[in-house]
């Protein structure tokens, strides 16, 4: 999965699109495939499925943090009318999800380990019902000592959350990540800043509920499902429930958001799928709201003590971070709970040490958010970098153009295609950035400041990935691509490149996603920012397979040369004779279909492939309230080749706003004693609305075609979030003079800080 | 922009006395609310132009008989905690939270749903278009609830002979929440509309 590895059975990359390449539709602002479904209201989501006969299912949740169900008591709930079934952890040998040959817990058990975590399912004639009875089911409980932050979890006598052997509760042990000589770094350092960050947990509160339609026919399961890609879904389903690939369909045309939390099977597709077998029926099991937040996965807090040095002419001289997360119940999931490597390759450094602690909590567990691990780091290290240059007396752009790293320290590789630089360039001029004094500008109760944040993030996920194009009888081309579509512009963008590499015009082509029964395995999941660079090339070859054999087809038909012909909108012709033509339509008919697919080309090797961003922000603060308001971001970004500026604006806006709101406003509020959530509804957490927005968010486009593959793309979902956090606190900062280390920087955080300033 | 306030939208009832309460929202209490005990309810309803009666269990939510009886699903359900305003339709012309509004409450009412914004040819709604124009959509679940939300309110204003600024159509969508941050091309696309571009 890693670029590094070599990847000897990918074909060639085709030549390169570089940045004199004359495309057409390619860097084109064609609008989004999907709109015109969308704003009908024809567009189809998995959670309007209802197929007939169809029942309902709600999940039964553990209102304890750490124990056992030791009774299981479905009398009550089973006298209300309408209800179908009532199973909990004793009524079936519920099976675990199956993960890379290994199986997890099974997906009801009786062991919880976090409030919220799924111990029963109802399945019911009506939601209302099925909720009902779910909330009628006694359940007793044997509860345990439970550990809910990382302190708790890691005194000496804390419980071993997974029962295993993990001293404190760190999972895997302590990770390392070490380059350079850090002593020596040091002595070398005439300033050095050392202070402690944080961050909150941040849910992912898709506006779409998780959820799925699960039915079982004579060809096996179909599932209905919202999620980031139906094949890794259908995959990990068919080997869970010990069923051929073929026996299950995946199908999710339109997916109402998912940010990361949407890529894996879960649970509840599993007691979905199993409880629709068991009464023959549909059955459908979508969250409510509140389960959005208690048990649907979120962005892991993190704790961050950072220290950074410098000599007095501003040269970096170390970036040393101790990091620990909150890592949930589940080794497994344990990973997502930090890192540390995209903030250490931003800028370049003598030293650059990491040590990263992962610590289990009885919690739930932390699941890729947009940005994963790299926002946390890159809010609080941009932050460091910035104190850095105050106490340096240095303009903070400054700062960071005198440290730019030329190699990727980490790998020792040259970077695929870096234009950092340029994003400060074009994003300073953008904005009318200027170096001017802390408080500068205070008036009327109000103080206004500038920052700026700069980002760094890795394109290194890579796996098999296949596109098909076919020409129909009715001579319209039809790009299959096993994608979903959340969003992002996927349902527009590769019908673009199969346009450009084709010749014929955009309107020509019909893309089909979102089903796994007609479409190729193209991708895991959307995620990662990376589902244009690993299927856009695919996409490509696919087409230019294609045109070849439509030209092959062709010349039988014209008696003429293929070299000789060219594909015009819906027919071949010659280009000397452009009246002498074939329609694509009969060459279907004389022929029968003629359909192409490709694979991923190589990932590079001997290069680092990442993205990069630099965000410019100005925000007023209400002295009086603490509340912060941004009111413009200029967001220079290195993406490589933009395949569609307008589609590109709206993945920054996005993204930018929920940065935004990860540093002010969103943020898990547990009660420590129980672990209930306190804010578990969409009026309690503080979800951005457009009254949060800024006035302005722009997109510059200060990237080049990038060296990682034959497009010149990279990925632009992601870094417009990682970005944002830092050069929002950095403007507080130049506005009223004081640091806000603890994200979300909430107005009682300001007010205190104002007070503590003026104390 | 100043700040905004959300707008309030669900309806609230004369005092009939017999209708059930709206149904609990996040309260993790154990008294299980009266759905399963609810009586059926008849009612009247034009929807987009087209009148019906319907019999429902009375707990129905105007969302529920939308989606589940008329399979009208393009008025999604999103936190029904009348707190995102996805489920957002037209009331007698007025933008109501279809999740938080019972069915029964609706007897005689006219209701327009996503489904009927376009003029009945096809031809989209000048919203509509102005939404694909600007991409002002990305997964695209908060879009019917937010094209409703902005028509009552331009429409309002035209009754008012009014053209509303920017803080006014924000303020007409600050209870429609859009978790993949499209505000900025939504407003660029309902300013088109009303005539401030």
């Amino acid at each position: 999965m890693s670029q590094a590895a070599a990847d000897p059975q990918a074909p060639q990359p085709l030549p390169r699109w570089d940045a004199a390449a004359a495309l057409a539709v390619v860097g084109q602002p064609h609008a989004r495939a999907s709109a015109l479904a969308k704003v009908t209201g024809r567009a189809a989501y998995a959670s309007d499925a209802m197929p007939p006969g169809m029942l309902y299912a709600a999940l039964v949740r553990a209102t304890i943090a750490r124990g056992r169900v030791v009774a299981f008591d479905a009398t009550r709930a089973c006298r209300l009318d309408g209800v179908h079934a009532v199973l909990g952890p004793f009524d079936l040998a519920w099976p675990g999800i199956a993960v890379r040959g290994r199986r997890l817990r099974p997906v009801i058990d009786a062991d919880v380990r976090f409030v919220g975590e799924e111990i029963g399912v109802v399945v019911a004639d009506s939601d209302a019902v099925a909720r009902v009875a779910a909330r009628a089911v006694d359940v007793r409980y044997e509860t345990a000592r439970a550990c809910l932050t990382i302190e708790a979890a890691r005194n000496a006598d804390a419980p071993a959350i997974a029962g295993t052997a993990a001293p404190h509760n760190v999972v895997g042990g302590v990770q390392q990540i070490a380059h350079g000589d850090l002593a020596a770094a040091e002595r070398a350092s005439d300033v050095v800043i050392d202070a402690h960050y944080s961050t909150a947990a941040q849910h992912h509160n898709c506006l779409e509920p998780h959820g799925c339609v699960a039915q079982w026919t004579g060809e096996g399961l179909t599932l209905w499902d919202s999620n980031q890609g139906g094949h890794l879904i259908r995959e990990a389903l068919a080997a869970t429930l010990e069923l051929p690939r073929e026996r299950v369909r995946v199908v999710g045309h339109h997916t109402g958001g998912g940010f990361g939390s949407k890529i894996f099977v879960k649970p509840y597709h599993v007691i979905a799928a199993l409880a629709a077998r068991q009464l023959q029926r549909p059955v459908r099991l979508f969250m409510a709201r509140r389960e959005e937040f208690v048990a649907s996965h979120q962005r892991a807090p993190t704790r961050r003590h950072i220290r950074l040095g410098a000599t007095q002419a501003g040269r970096l001289t170390f970036i040393d971070e101790h990091i620990t997360g909150q890592a949930g119940p589940c080794p497994l999931f344990a990973i997502n709970a930090a890192g540390a490597a995209n903030g250490l390759r931003l800028h370049r450094a003598d030293a650059l040490h990491a040590r990263i602690e992962r610590v289990l909590t009885n919690t739930q567990s932390p699941l890729p958010f947009r940005g994963p691990m790299v926002a946390e780091d890159i809010f609080c290290l941009e932050q460091a970098v910035d104190e850095l240059a105050w106490a340096l007396a240095i303009d903070p752009l400054q700062l960071r153009l005198r440290n730019l790293a030329e190699v990727d320290a980490l790998s020792g590789l040259p970077y695929a295609g870096k234009q950092l630089a340029r994003c400060y360039e074009l994003g300073a001029r953008a904005f009318g950035w200027r170096a001017s004094p802390v408080r500068a500008a205070i008036a009327g109760g109000r103080a206004r400041g500038s920052g700026v944040g700069a980002l760094a993030y890795d394109a290194t996920l890579y796996e098999p990935s296949v596109a098909t194009l076919a020409c129909t009888a009715q001579g319209r081309i039809v790009l299959r691509l096993g994608v979903a579509d959340i969003g992002t512009g996927a349902d527009t963008v590769f019908a673009q490149i199969a346009a450009e590499a084709l010749g014929v015009p955009l309107a020509r082509i019909d893309t089909h996603w979102g089903d796994t029964a007609d479409t190729p395995r193209s991708i895991d999941a959307s995620n990662h920012s990376r589902t244009c660079a690993v299927l856009g090339p695919s996409v490509r070859a696919a087409a230019q397979a294609l045109k070849a054999a439509l030209l092959d087809a062709a010349a039988q038909a014209l008696q003429a040369d293929a070299s000789q012909l060219m594909l015009h909108d819906n027919r071949v012709a010659c280009r000397a004779d452009p009246a002498r033509a074939v329609a694509l339509a009969a060459l279907v008919h004389a022929h029968g279909p003629i359909e192409r697919s490709a694979a991923r080309e190589r990932a590079p090797e001997g290069v680092f492939a990442a993205m990069f961003g630099a965000h410019f922000v100005e925000v007023e603060v209400n002295l009086r309230s603490g509340h912060v308001r941004v009111l413009r971001a200029m967001c220079a970004h290195d993406a490589g080749r933009i395949l569609n500026p307008r589609l590109a604006a709206s993945q920054v806006h996005g993204g930018f706003v929920q940065g935004l709101a990860m540093a002010l406003q969103e943020e898990r509020v547990l009660d420590e004693r129980s672990g209930m959530q306190l804010n578990a509804a969409m009026w309690a957490y503080r979800t951005p609305s457009i009254a949060d927005a800024p006035a302005s968010i722009r997109f510059i486009d200060a990237g080049a075609p990038d060296g990682g593959n034959s497009l010149g793309v990279k990925g632009l979902g992601e870094p417009p979030l990682i970005g944002a956090g830092a050069a929002i606190a950095n403007a507080i900062h130049h506005a009223i003079g004081v640091r806000l280390r603890h994200y979300p920087i909430t107005p009682d955080k300001v007010l205190a800080a104002l007070r503590g300033r003026a104390a | 922009m100043t700040r905004i306030h959300a707008p309030r939208r669900i309806r609230h009832l004369p005092a009939h006395g017999a209708l059930p309460t709206l149904r609990a929202v996040n309260t993790d209490t154990s008294d299980p609310p009266p759905a399963a005990a609810s009586t059926e309810r008849c009612l009247f309803l034009t929807v987009n132009g087209q009148s019906a009666a319907h019999t429902v269990p009375a707990h129905t939510t105007l969302a529920q008989l939308l989606r589940e009886r008329l399979h009208l699903t393009g008025t999604k359900v999103a936190c029904d905690q009348a707190a995102c305003g996805a489920c957002t339709v037209l009331l007698d012309g007025q933008a109501v939270f279809a999740c938080h509004t019972l069915a029964a409450q609706c007897d005689g009412a006219d209701v327009r749903t996503i489904e009927g914004l376009a003029a009945a040819d096809g031809t989209l709604h000048p919203l509509q278009q102005a939404f694909i124009d600007h991409d002002a959509l990305q997964c695209g679940f908060c879009t019917p609830g937010m094209l409703m939300a902005l028509h009552a309110a331009l429409q309002g204003a035209r009754e008012r002979a009014e053209v509303p600024d920017r803080d006014a159509l924000a303020h007409a969508i600050a209870g429609n929440l859009c978790r993949c941050g499209a505000y900025p091309h939504i407003l660029e696309a309902a300013l088109d509309v009303a005539g401030r571009r």
